[in-house]
């Protein structure tokens, strides 16, 4: 079997990850999940959260937003959003957009569209801080 | 034989008009550029989605199948049609609404009911006279700051609200989809319901039907209007793309024209004031010969 398989993380803007992966744990809409390669075939939603990818004991982190993953043994489509790497986050804006849905999040019920846009922005905003916060 | 006031306000004209259109060729191609690489890098989300919604579609079950799968429900029809907000680029505009319009009156033709929801003013600026009864809202500017947000919250969510509604039963998108620079391909797509294909992935059989986390109905329920937003997303894209493509080929033309132009006036003005001055040599040179005499 091989030890690798190939990782695509897509974004509508823009094709963040296109690279041979060893192994990804990724926020699964029932619980996190690991795949290494030859993994049986899959389609999850995901959960805004943290993907993580790599090779050995020192993986590299992204902040992901909701969206959904098709696992094949040999390649890993995930399919959402918005997606960061944790270098590259802005705690700053993350905890400013995290505020600004909130509280625009009070004022609206659950049923309206806005509310579900506004969702999403939270859950995304708290991973990239959940991400940003995190130790390696 | 045209005087040479009015000659040299024409050339001067000419000129001003041949700067204007040579900038407005340099904006668009620069805008051309980034709005460019946006549409390529937005293809491979847009096909990652619908090889997903393929292979999941075509294992739902006609009966269960959820109203964005499910055959039409009705007869009423609604167009999406994305157009510039503004002119002056060749027939990036005219050849969506021409088409639009023959779509329309086909369609009446078979009995369905049409409205209209224009992305961009060209639209309904031209369709008003003829079925501004059938325009139900208009979106202006959007193409500016464009992102996969604003089309979510501007365009599709309102879409998807209308359509749960029961507004409309079908839903159909034309735009010009971005080729190069110099060509656009007009493109129908049917949005709502999804349409499925008949072959399945090849690939998907090859490794065994997949596991679906939550099941299959959950999955689909969440992908599909996501997919619709997708889809406006990418029309939209490609359709700035096309614009500011087909503006900078307009333009390009106009600013050769404008030269050649400009060519063809100095070349009369030149002759003209020569002519004047043969004319006024004659006249001093014929006046003191008559003096002399």
């Amino acid at each position: 079997m091989s030890v690798s398989f190939q990782l695509d993380v897509i974004t509508p803007e823009r094709q963040m990850l296109s690279e041979d992966a060893g192994f990804i744990v990724a926020p699964g809409a029932e619980g996190s999940f690991g795949v290494l390669p030859g993994h049986a075939p899959l389609v999850t939603l995901l959960n805004a959260g943290e993907l993580s990818v790599g090779w050995g004991d020192k993986p590299e982190r992204y902040a992901i937003s909701g969206g959904y993953a098709e696992v094949l043994p040999e390649r890993v489509t995930i399919l959402v959003e918005r997606a960061v790497a944790k270098a590259d986050i802005n705690a700053a804006a993350a905890k400013e957009e995290l505020e600004e849905a909130e509280k625009e999040l009070t004022q609206l019920v659950t049923s309206d569209p806005e509310w579900v846009y506004w969702d999403k922005r939270r859950n995304y905003a708290k991973a990239c801080l959940e991400v940003h916060n995190k130790k390696d | 034989m045209p005087n040479l006031k009015s000659l040299r306000n024409r050339i001067r004209s000419v000129g001003n008009t041949r700067q204007i259109t040579k900038a407005m060729k340099m904006v668009a191609a620069a805008k051309l550029r980034r709005s460019q690489e946006r549409a390529q890098e937005t293809r491979p989300y847009s096909q990652g989605m619908g090889v997903m919604i393929q292979s999941i579609a075509s294992m739902a079950n006609e009966d269960s199948a959820p109203p964005l799968l499910a055959a039409p429900r009705g007869k009423r029809v609604c167009l999406v049609i994305f157009t510039a907000d503004r002119g002056l680029c060749g027939s990036f505009n005219s050849s969506v609404i021409r088409s639009v319009r023959a779509k329309i009156i086909a369609l009446q033709n078979e009995g369905m009911e049409v409205s209209l929801i224009c992305v961009g003013t060209k639209a309904r600026d031209v369709l008003k006279r003829q079925f501004g009864g059938l325009i139900k809202r208009t979106h202006a500017g959007i193409g500016k700051d464009l992102n996969y947000e604003k089309a979510e919250r501007e365009v599709s969510n309102k879409l998807l609200v209308e359509f749960e509604k029961g507004e409309f039963d079908v839903c159909m998108m034309v735009y010009n989809e971005f080729k190069s620079a110099i060509t656009q391909e007009l493109t129908w797509k049917q949005v709502i319901p999804m349409p499925i294909l008949e072959e399945k992935d090849v690939e998907d059989s090859a490794a065994g039907a997949p596991f679906y986390e939550p099941d299959e109905a959950d999955v689909l329920k969440v992908l599909l209007p996501q997919n619709v937003t997708v889809q406006v997303f990418q029309a939209l894209v490609e359709s700035d793309a096309s614009e500011h493509g087909s503006r900078m080929t307009a333009m390009d033309n106009a600013v050769r024209n404008a030269g050649e132009m400009l060519n063809k006036l100095n070349i009369t003005y030149n002759r003209t004031r020569q002519a004047v001055i043969t004319t006024e040599l004659m006249e001093i040179i014929s006046g003191s010969e008559s003096l002399k005499g």
